[in-house]
């Protein structure tokens, strides 16, 4: 008794570059019978001639069969690895626009992880906003701090984009500033720092009393972040007087 | 009365360079301050870095100039004896609860909003300097470079360092544009100034409010030297301030203490 054993999948495997381990774990050797002749899966070889050269034949048929089956789906292969970059290629960017958003500086930090990311610079930022508070005719200034900020979902994780309004310096435009900035992921309710972006330009517009809802609905003053899918990348645009400019600043999200 | 026909654009560092009309906030307090209150007034600052007093009489003279040492002083833009742009406004204040604060209250702001940041780099080559490149170094100089920021401040500063002209629109100057300011080679303002320009600008109107606004609006209260490196009643008026330890050899006009 003899036992066919072959692996048409053994080229596909070592043909393709490597990684796409489900080319290799979609084709298990496999052992032919001719009984019950099912061809192409299933062959024994009887002793009886006839049936054993029938049995044959259906065997190098279903073997002839498999092999071509094994070329096209090698070709499917090969040719989807090809195009599968250059489908990701395509994969548009996703743009969020980054917005003001005030942050008590006397919350729970574990509410908020605006107060994690800037935790090293809250109790300064607190000691001044309590300063202003105690001033004749500031009692109502509130105990906040301004971000701005974009978060961000990529590949299943969540990453925020941050900048404070603290310590800012001019860039020469009234509506821009050269802010502290810092790109964060957030997981499991902690912030993990993965890049410090100094110097991040904003432009936006104040509200009466800061930077507010009014500044989030007008257009001609923002930061934008565009995320790459593809090469898992953010990159930021400014848009000054609606005119709109690439940065040149790209932080990879790793 | 002056106050009421200063064309208010120039300033100690944080204003537009484009012109607006200025006022003073109506139900203000209308308190004038000399540059030597001014200065006096960074010294105390628990908020203002060693750079930013040790140019302290600079700041007081361009405050002095752009809001006549008036804590009510705006170009609706700007405000405040250092005339702090709105978009350096501590979160939560108004324009007005600004205006309204004591002049210790406006320095401390000021100081904690953009004193720092904005005297960091190239200021302090500026105010460590008399000349860079052959350029003179006046008190308008400082205070243009810290309007403007690090960023075209240094830019400026480098072109005079290499021996050129400083940048204007007409020698290949880069104006403030999103994405110059991003690649680094932003050298003008957003109207086209350089700190040489508008530094002389800022030194003009210096030189204007010398004469204009020696004894203040009538509520002045009195001038204390004690503690800021102005000069004082017995001081040079137009001469050069040595360069003593952190402060730059400037000129300032007659009056300004």
């Amino acid at each position: 008794m003899s036992a066919l054993r072959f692996f048409p999948v053994t080229k596909i495997a070592d043909a393709s570059t490597a990684g796409d381990g489900w080319l290799r774990q979609g084709f298990a050797p496999l052992e032919c019978s001719a009984q019950p002749l099912a061809p192409p899966f299933a062959c024994r070889l009887p002793h009886l001639s006839v049936r054993a050269k029938m049995a044959k034949k259906v065997c190098a048929r279903a073997k002839e069969k498999i092999m071509r089956l094994s070329k096209t789906l090698l070709i499917l292969a090969l040719a989807l690895l090809v195009v599968r970059p250059a489908l990701a290629e395509q994969q548009p960017t996703i743009e969020h626009r980054l917005l003001a958003e005030t942050i008590s500086l006397t919350a729970n930090p574990a509410t908020n992880p605006q107060l994690q990311i800037w935790r090293d610079q809250i109790p300064d930022l607190l000691k001044f906003q309590k300063y202003l508070q105690a001033q004749p005719g500031m009692h109502d200034v509130p105990l906040v701090a301004e971000v701005f900020t974009a978060t961000v979902e990529s590949q299943g994780r969540t990453y925020i984009v941050s900048a404070i309004n603290n310590n800012c310096s001019n860039t020469g435009l009234p509506n821009s500033r050269f802010c502290p900035a810092r790109l964060v992921e957030l997981r499991n309710g902690d912030t993990r720092l993965i890049s410090e972006l100094p110097n991040f330009l904003v432009s936006s517009l104040r509200g009466v009393k800061g930077y507010d809802a009014a500044s989030n609905a007008q257009k001609q003053y923002q930061t934008i972040v565009s995320l790459n899918p593809t090469t898992h990348t953010l990159s930021f645009f400014d848009v000054y007087d609606g005119v709109r400019s690439d940065m040149n600043l790209t932080v990879p999200l790793n | 009365m002056r106050l009421g026909t200063l064309s208010a654009v120039v300033a100690a560092g944080f204003l537009s360079t484009s012109s607006a009309f200025a006022y003073l906030q109506a139900g203000c307090a209308n308190q004038q301050y000399s540059a030597a209150q001014i200065s006096q007034a960074i010294q105390n600052s628990p908020y203002a870095s060693q750079a930013l007093k040790s140019s302290s009489c600079t700041f007081g003279g361009a405050g002095i100039a752009e809001s006549g040492g008036n804590t009510c002083e705006s170009n609706g833009n700007n405000f405040g004896v250092l005339q702090l742009t709105s978009s350096n406004l501590p979160p939560g204040t108004s324009a007005s609860q600004y205006l309204n604060s004591s002049l210790q209250t406006q320095v401390d702001t000021w100081a904690k909003q953009v004193g720092n940041s904005n005297t960091s780099g190239a200021y302090q080559t500026l105010a460590n300097n008399g000349q860079v490149g052959g350029y003179n170094v006046t008190p308008g100089t400082l205070a243009a470079c810290f309007q403007f920021g690090p960023l075209i401040c240094k830019n400026d500063v480098a072109a005079l360092q290499s021996g050129g002209a400083c940048p204007t629109s007409g020698n290949g100057g880069v104006v403030a544009t999103g994405a110059t300011l991003h690649n680094g080679t932003a050298n003008l303002d957003g109207n086209g100034q350089s700190i040489c320009s508008w530094g002389n600008s800022i030194q003009n109107k210096i030189n204007q409010a010398a004469s204009t606004c020696q004894n203040g609006g009538g509520t002045t209260t009195p001038t204390n030297n004690g503690g800021t490196n102005c000069p004082g009643s017995g001081g040079n008026p137009g001469g050069v301030i040595s360069p003593s330890p952190g402060n730059a050899p400037v000129s300032l006009p007659s009056s300004v203490a």
